[in-house]
């Protein structure tokens, strides 16, 4: 059982990781025309749908930026199935991943259809043989006929009503919520704990799904949540070898320097050196971190005037950008006196006994 | 000790390159003969050579996603390794290894 979670996991991330470079060109590309608008006094330019001139223009690249967007299920259910079964698998993934977004099955479906597509793929190619003259009707005419119908016929008869019916209720519920600013409070909190757990890792990514399944939806307060509390890390470390430089071995001096950078533009992993070195203290400094760092962020006033991009630099694309900055600030600053505090980064050699405890702690799985 | 090996994470921005890096040099240090591919987010950095495959002992994937090309190691010894233990311990992953072919 665990083999197949640990399976699953695989292929949702392999499918994710063909979709970010999409999600993060469309939201950029939605961020410059709407605050390239706004330089000229204009906040919704789809009133300038049906005008011409140089507003219109800016309409134009919105609409390429939220066709970017848009894809995203198609290219989530269709890469989910791409991992599974290789290329049979992208047809039936696509066509399924297609439809969780026109029946409104959002993000949950799509990962749902592109499992499907790959698990249908898998035993139509295996189950069904045909040898002679015929074979080669095999992959271009029967498999594709198969695992396109029947993921179809799942995503866009069966289950696209009810699975579209949950989607919509829970956003409903989030967008209920987020008018309550305690709850969201609460929610930064927790997202942000999550975020920080474990720096890019399986708690972190479900975080960020979830920020990411409603920012699909519309619902884009999580995700900037979100944002801030994966700069924290690396930015808070990068900071904190800048305050006590002889407090680090030299290659966590240079990685100081990268994790600055890996800071301002939002990736977590930069934080990895660091927290490694010492991860019984520094994983509930940055859980502490993160989580303080969003809240503060929310309870300040932030709020969602457009698709957020990530890293600190994303202030500008959401409502109170100072309050965004202050968070994150705030909680890298958070990490950077607590690390300093707390650990000893310099180098030191290690005993027998530590070497043989650290080949020990390590998991080698052979096929 | 020949390795050949395919490092990958989910953004491939990090961990893809800092797996391989910390692989190499800790191949180095111990005198094995260790060549990493990495799958990250600009596709296929120091593709592993049909040569560096067929004379390796054993091939290690560290990955947190499914590897392209992975029908080039048919036949050959495979381990998987977590990706974040061959940033933070790759001394001892290799060392590891070796004890255990």
């Amino acid at each position: 059982m665990k083999n197949k979670i640990q399976e699953a996991r695989i292929h949702l991330m392999s499918g994710i990781s063909y979709i970010l470079p999409v999600i993060i060109a469309g939201s950029l590309v939605v961020a410059v025309a709407k605050i390239t608008g706004m330089a000229f006094g204009v906040s919704d330019l789809d009133l300038f749908a049906d005008k011409t001139g140089f507003l219109h223009y800016l309409y134009l690249l919105q609409g390429v930026g939220w066709t970017a967007i848009g894809m995203m299920n198609l290219l989530l259910g269709g890469f989910i199935a791409y991992s599974i079964a290789g290329k049979p698998g992208l047809a039936a993934g696509f066509v399924g991943g297609a439809l969780a977004s026109s029946t409104n099955a959002g993000f949950l479906g799509a990962v749902l259809a592109g499992f499907f597509a790959g698990w249908i793929t898998n035993q139509v190619k295996n189950k069904v043989k045909i040898t002679g003259p015929a074979a080669g009707m095999l992959p271009l005419i029967i498999l594709p006929l198969i695992t396109v119908g029947l993921t179809g016929l799942l995503m866009g008869v069966i289950l696209g009503a009810p699975l579209g019916l949950i989607n919509t209720s829970l956003i409903d519920w989030v967008m209920l919520m987020s008018e309550n600013t305690t709850n969201m409070i609460i929610l930064a909190a927790v997202l942000g704990a999550m975020i920080g757990f474990d720096l890019g890792g399986p708690v972190n990514k479900a975080a960020w799904m979830a920020g990411n399944a409603l920012y699909l939806s519309g619902v884009y307060l999580p995700a900037i949540m979100i944002n801030i509390a994966i700069c924290i890390p690396p930015l808070g470390y990068g900071i904190a070898t800048l305050i006590r430089k002889n407090n680090y071995s030299q290659t966590l001096k240079e990685a100081g320097l990268g994790a600055l950078v890996m800071g301002v533009i939002g990736i977590t992993e930069g934080a990895i050196p660091f927290t490694l070195s010492h991860p019984v203290k520094l994983i509930p400094l940055n859980v502490i971190a993160c989580s303080s760092g969003a809240m503060l962020a929310i309870a300040l006033g932030v709020y969602d005037i457009m698709p957020p991009i990530g890293g600190m630099y994303g202030f500008f694309t959401i409502g109170n950008g100072w309050a965004y900055l202050v968070g994150g600030i705030a909680g890298a600053f958070i990490i950077a006196i607590g690390a300093n505090i707390l650990c000893d980064f310099t180098e030191k050699t290690q005993s027998a006994e530590q070497q043989q405890a650290e080949i020990d702690e390590i998991e080698l799985i052979f096929d | 000790m020949k390795l050949v090996g395919v490092t990958s994470c989910i953004a491939g921005l990090a961990h893809t390159p800092m797996a391989a890096r910390a692989l190499e040099n800790a191949g180095g240090k111990l005198g094995y003969t260790v060549n990493i591919e990495q799958q990250g987010a600009m596709g296929t950095i120091d593709e592993l050579t049909l040569a560096q495959i067929t004379a390796a002992d054993i091939v290690l994937i560290a990955s947190d996603r499914t590897i392209e090309g992975e029908d080039r190691f048919d036949g050959k010894k495979i381990v998987r390794v977590k990706i974040g233990q061959c940033v933070s311990s790759a001394e001892a992953v290799l060392k590891k290894i070796k004890d255990m072919i």
